[in-house]
């Protein structure tokens, strides 16, 4: 948690730095610019709080902001809508990189004249301006930890974890790594027994943590690697088994909200999207509006901005999950 | 009687039981494979054969089951509609969006249901009465749906789901079953032997068998082909309303991709994609043996990423065994 809000404190140092370093210029009239952000399974709703952030940015900046991106998650989908619009030259792009071929997409559209910002999984060997999003390797660290303490507060010094996944979104299989190298070298009496793939969908999650459940009955914890936890709180509903294995997910809706306060789900993570919408669409517009040209060596190939902000990470838990409900639970 | 009459045993006899035709029937050859499944997958898993195992595939697979019921009709009927898994989300987003705005369990169950007459009624009518293809305008129509599913909810996962509206799904009205596995049951077996019985819903196979002859026969097809369609998105809208019941929150991505995995259990249980030629049981079962040769691999927590290989060859033996046993036939 130490790393997660160190990283939190940098974010806000570099973007208030960022903001104040270059106030006088939002003054200016830049109402024909066009920021699109382009992002798989648009309906998805993971990325509500990323284009809020994104749209709140572009009206404070007075530019247009576009969101768009094919309704499945299809990375080569992705790529080719990026291509398609980079034709229409836009200003810049904000994109997530879910998958390793994005770094090609980048660099030609990239070269087309258009700059890319990713937020939330990056490109690092693209020619991409910068990335605001979190260390999936980290995050997955901090969920090995997470289960860990949950499992142990129940009394236990060795545990099984099982984990569930979508395994066609690779960045997830960084978090995966992340978790089991943390549980290898800080605590190895604890080990993950079971993978399964739940498709990104609810329903499979059920079905397929009730049957991980019955074919590893000594199973301790569960960690749900993608947003899909409301699928574990009714699978241990329906089992019956609510509180007696322990569960972390991702992500902040409200479905896993009500599966914490009803003591289905312990606890969920939450990478601040938000801040990686606002953030990544200001620092395209710094960059595109040359308000950051002044940096040292920016002429001889000086990243003209932070190469990686991560946006910061925390846990919500029964004691204050209400405060981020929108809706309610029944 | 007269002397002359004598008594000739019936076996081989046109009017006896054809034992042979009946074991050879797609429906029993994937209820044998159920059977080896099961007897190998016993062997395999001492959790397989368990009270708590055989509860989580039926409740699992109840939502594409009752999807297969309609889906089967269309194909039977010479169609295919590959809207039906963006049908359960709309329907699912609805019915949210209803109880969002303070509205009673009736009303949303009806407007869950109408989501169903609705878009089945715009499919049916392109496909019957425009005369389009109904692959393509399936295939528009489930875009067009899933967006209007992101466009309703705005993105969001909607979770104001009344108690008493869960227990329509959770509770355990019969024998201790869940509700959601005893509607779907009926639905199966309801909707099996109308199919196979009555006159108007053989209409469909007849249909599906040949058109042209249809039209001679005096059935007036573009009707029966828009109720047809109106008639499994209903299915596919009650399948939505299952969904969140069960769930208790409704989901814009909920059921992605569930239309290729359903099409695949159908023609696995013996429905013809060029029409004419299936059954409600027959889907019923290949929705079942799916379910359980995905079981059987989460079980023995077999690695993901070889489950889809598993997966794949057994979906070719099945359909293989199939193409020999006809090939017996045939010889």
């Amino acid at each position: 948690m130490n790393i997660s809000l160190k990283a939190a404190a940098c974010a806000a140092v570099i973007g208030g730095a960022v903001l104040g370093a270059i106030s006088p210029a939002i003054a200016d009239d830049h109402s024909d610019q066009r920021y699109v952000m382009v992002v798989p399974i648009a309906g998805h709703p993971f990325w509500v709080p990323i284009r809020q952030g994104a749209q709140d940015a572009a009206d404070q900046l007075g530019v247009e902001f576009e969101f768009t991106g094919p309704v499945e998650f299809d990375a080569i989908a992705q790529q080719n809508q990026m291509e398609q619009i980079a034709l229409t030259q836009p200003t810049a792009f904000l994109t997530g990189a879910f998958d390793p071929s994005m770094s090609d997409v980048i660099d030609r559209v990239t070269d087309m004249g258009v700059p890319v910002a990713t937020f939330d999984s990056d490109a690092p060997e693209s020619k991409r301006i910068t990335f605001v999003g979190p260390d999936h390797y980290n995050v997955g660290y901090q969920y090995g930890k997470k289960i860990v303490e949950l499992i142990s507060a129940e009394g236990k010094d060795e545990g099984q974890i099982g984990l569930l996944t979508a395994i066609n979104q690779t960045n997830l299989q960084v978090r995966i790594q992340g978790l089991k190298d943390y549980l290898a070298a800080n605590a190895p009496s604890f080990e993950v027994v079971a993978v399964e793939d739940n498709q990104g969908d609810d329903q499979v999650t059920a079905e397929r943590t009730k049957t991980m459940l019955l074919g590893n009955p000594d199973i301790d914890g569960i960690v749900v690697i993608n947003a899909t936890g409301t699928g574990v709180a009714t699978a241990l509903t329906e089992l019956d088994m609510k509180g007696k294995v322990q569960v972390v997910t991702s992500d902040v809706f409200d479905p896993i909200l009500c599966g914490i306060m009803d003591g289905a789900i312990q606890t969920t993570s939450a990478v601040n999207t938000y801040l990686e919408g606002y953030m990544s669409l200001l620092l395209a517009y710094q960059y595109v509006n040359g308000n950051v040209d002044k940096v040292p060596g920016a002429d001889v190939g000086v990243s003209k901005l932070p190469p990686v902000i991560d946006p910061g990470l925390f846990f919500i838990t029964e004691e204050n999950a209400e405060v981020f409900l929108t809706g309610s639970c029944s | 009687m007269t002397a002359t009459q004598v008594e000739r045993p019936s076996l081989g006899r046109r009017e006896g039981i054809e034992w042979k035709r009946i074991l050879l029937t797609r429906e029993m050859i994937v209820f044998v494979m159920i059977l080896l499944l099961g007897i190998a997958s016993t062997m395999i898993s001492p959790y397989f054969l368990t009270a708590a195992n055989i509860k989580n595939v039926v409740i699992g697979m109840s939502v594409e089951m009752v999807v297969a019921i309609g889906l089967t009709l269309v194909l039977i009927s010479g169609g295919i509609d590959l809207s039906v898994a963006s049908v359960v989300a709309l329907s699912a987003v609805v019915v949210a969006l209803v109880f969002d705005a303070g509205g009673s369990v009736p009303l949303a169950l009806f407007a869950g249901i109408m989501s169903g007459v609705i878009v089945g009624a715009v499919n049916g009518a392109l496909i019957a009465y425009v005369n389009l293809n109904p692959l393509i305008t399936t295939l528009g129509t489930m875009t067009i749906f899933r967006s209007a599913v992101y466009i309703l909810s705005g993105g969001y996962a909607m979770s104001s789901i009344p108690a008493s509206f869960k227990e329509i799904a959770n509770g355990t009205w019969v024998l201790g079953l869940p509700n959601l596995v005893v509607l779907t049951v009926l639905l199966v077996l309801v909707f099996h032997v109308l199919v196979a019985n009555n006159v108007w819903f053989r209409k469909f196979s007849f249909l599906g068998g040949s058109e042209m002859a249809a039209v001679r026969a005096g059935i007036n097809t573009r009707r029966l082909k828009m109720l047809g369609y109106i008639i499994c998105s209903v299915l596919a809208a009650v399948a939505g309303i299952i969904v969140v019941a069960r769930l208790g929150s409704s989901f814009p991505n909920t059921a992605q991709g569930m239309e290729l995995r359903v099409i695949t259990a159908v023609i696995v249980g013996g429905c013809s994609i060029y029409g004419g030629k299936g059954t409600i049981i027959g889907a019923a079962l290949g929705v079942l043996f799916l379910a359980l040769v995905n079981n059987i691999l989460v079980l023995n927590s077999v690695s993901v990423y070889w489950q889809g290989v598993a997966s794949g060859c057994v979906l070719i033996l099945a359909i293989l065994s199939d193409a020999i046993i006809n090939r017996g036939k045939r010889s």
